[in-house]
């Protein structure tokens, strides 16, 4: 049995023709492992739902290929295995959230009315279970989606935007949700998302597309480790420790900081702390903390993007 | 593939508004007229006559014409618009809920089109049904109110009759309604909306119920009688014809008497033959759009 749930090879989409012609995914490789929490990120338009509307076999590729645990995507096999949301929640209005899973279930070719209910029970809808979907919140929608591409307990979890229409609470619930359905079931998930803090907390992987392009891909950890973060030393007196970090680190050289003005914020990484400490109390300067910031997966996602942007402007 | 035809009965059966106003309406408007009818005669004299007007004195020939609005020009050119439009509205629901994005990917595509072609003609059918026995029993009530006289009695013979006739023109509707199928997929599935569906839909359906009127006008323009025949090919030529040799056991000739007679009928497996590749070619092209098209919604 494969070991990968996602395969993308040299995957291309583009719509329409000619001078009008958009290319919505350029060249895209990835590999996502079984049992992994792999958070697809992007700004808008970046071609996220582009690749999973190509995943779910609802639009073709103009190039290149996507498998789901070795198998192509056009194969029905391969997408029995897979359960997901696309770009929103939607059902059919007229229906209620029970009938809407019972005709979702049946095109699939079954009828588990005990597990539609277990369903309801766990997106918290058993209440409105009966009431037509059209009076429904986006929210309420959403919950309905989860429960929706958990039918058929799918090994694979493609959720698009999860979070889109939840309120604090409810994207607290989603992520719990997430960590429930990697860990506890042993769900590969596959998460695009906006909420960069839930993707930071929640996953294993992430990649990062951008106009199309995969610009980053790995482990959050390594992805961040290999960033400069962000020293923060409390100083005094602070013009002369900004005389002396200037005369050597001028290009990390932040603004003064603090209530009174006594912090030095640099761009450096945490190995040259030593080094700075030494120079400034060589100086005759006084350091009484050195406070090191990691970069947040939200500062690297948006650094990298604009880098990419600027690139691309030049 | 039975799951699936449940899910599409589910589906349509569920959007009540819809199907009271394009499906249901046949049998409850029917219902309503002959309830009318029959009190207004009850209350005034002069529309006793009513009854009878409406009424051919024959159940057996009361239900059967209720059949012919599906089959026969000029009567299927208004008949097959609000099946049509249930069709087409259904088939485009789907792009207008954007919901496609969650069946197609559960199933095959080309199951998911013949599962709503099934479900759609078989509602449709029910409805006709129902509007048959209201068309027999309405009148029936009516005449037998006024002392009038409504047969044929029920007789083992009459009935086994009456059955066969009702099931070779159920069977001629059933194409029918397979021609309206292939329409309205095609036109809903080309448009992506529920008015682009109408239209087209129905733009498919009247270009076949009057193509006698534009052969006969292109045959005078160009001077070119034999134009005519090719009316030989539309689907509503042929189910009329099948209709004709399955009920009165001769090809159908006089379609319109005085405007377009044609000089010969061709045989009923000729006729099957046409029908089958309309029908054939309407929901393979819908079958073979559909799984090429894009679901980017």
């Amino acid at each position: 049995m494969s070991n990968i749930a996602i395969s993308i090879e040299g995957l291309s989409k583009t719509f329409g023709k000619g001078e009008k012609a958009v290319q919505a995914v350029r060249d895209l490789d990835l590999q996502v492992e079984a049992g992994q929490v792999f958070g697809f990120l992007g700004p808008n338009g970046a071609g996220k739902t582009t690749t999973i509307r190509l995943l779910m076999d609802l639009i073709r590729p103009s190039a290149g290929e996507a498998f789901l645990f070795g198998k192509s995507t056009g194969l029905l096999e391969s997408r029995k295995r897979v359960g997901a949301l696309v770009e929103g929640a939607d059902f059919y209005p007229f229906m209620s959230a029970w009938d809407n899973l019972v005709v979702l279930d049946r095109t699939a070719g079954t009828y588990q009315p005990d597990r539609i209910s277990e369903l309801i029970a766990s997106v918290g809808l058993s209440e409105r279970a009966k009431q037509p979907v059209g009076g429904f919140s986006t929210g309420m929608k959403q919950r309905l989606g989860l429960a929706a591409a958990l039918l058929n307990d799918p090994e694979l979890l493609i959720l698009d935007e999860p979070t889109n229409g939840l309120d604090p609470a409810g994207i607290q619930e989603m992520r719990g949700f997430i960590r429930e359905q990697a860990h506890t079931h042993g769900k590969t998930v596959f998460l695009s998302s906006h909420m960069l803090n839930e993707v930071e907390q929640v996953c294993d992987r992430v990649a990062i597309i951008h106009q199309g392009v995969l610009l980053r891909e790995g482990p959050v950890e390594t992805l961040l480790e290999g960033e400069v973060g962000q020293m923060r030393l409390q100083v005094k007196p602070i013009d002369q420790a900004r005389q002396v970090i200037a005369a050597r680190w001028s290009d990390a050289l932040g603004p003064s900081e603090g209530k009174d003005g006594d912090w030095l914020t640099l761009s450096l990484n945490p190995d040259q702390a030593p080094v700075v400490v030494a120079e400034l109390v060589q100086a005759d300067v006084q350091v009484f903390q050195v406070v090191h910031k990691r970069q947040s997966l939200e500062e690297f996602f948006i650094a990298v993007t604009n880098h990419d942007r600027e690139g691309a402007d030049a | 593939m039975l799951n699936l035809y449940r899910a599409e009965w589910h589906k349509v059966f569920a959007n009540f508004r819809l199907t009271a106003f394009l499906v249901w309406i046949f049998p409850i408007g029917l219902f309503a007229f002959h309830t009318v009818m029959i009190l207004l005669s009850l209350v005034s004299p002069t529309m006793t006559a009513g009854v009878e007007y409406f009424g051919s004195g024959s159940w057996t020939a009361d239900s059967l014409n209720a059949w012919n609005m599906m089959i026969t020009f000029p009567a299927n050119l208004f008949g097959r618009m609000l099946p049509l439009a249930f069709m087409a509205v259904v088939f485009a629901g789907e792009y207008q809920w954007r919901t496609w994005k969650n069946i197609a990917p559960r199933t095959q595509r080309w199951k998911l089109i013949l599962a709503k072609m099934a479900a759609l003609v078989s509602l449709v059918l029910i409805s006709l049904t129902l509007m048959a026995l209201i068309s027999a029993l309405g009148p029936s009530i009516g005449y037998r109110i006024h002392g009038l006289p409504y047969g044929p009695d029920l007789e083992p013979q009459i009935l086994g009759s009456f059955l066969l006739d009702t099931a070779k023109t159920v069977f001629i509707v059933l194409l029918s309604l397979a021609v309206l199928a292939g329409y309205a997929a095609i036109a809903a599935i080309t448009t992506r909306s529920i008015l682009g569906g109408l239209l087209v839909s129905f733009g498919f359906s009247v270009l076949d119920a009057v193509s006698l009127g534009m052969l006969s006008l292109f045959a005078a323009l160009f001077n070119q009688p034999s134009l005519i025949n090719l009316y030989q090919y539309t689907p509503t030529y042929n189910l009329s014809n099948m209709y004709s040799w399955l009920l009165r056991g001769e090809g159908e000739v006089a379609l319109i008497a005085g405007i377009s007679p044609l000089t010969f009928a061709p045989g009923f497996w000729v006729s099957m033959l046409v029908l089958a590749i309309w029908i054939g070619g309407l929901i393979g092209l819908a079958l073979v759009i559909f799984q090429r098209q894009e679901l980017t919604e």
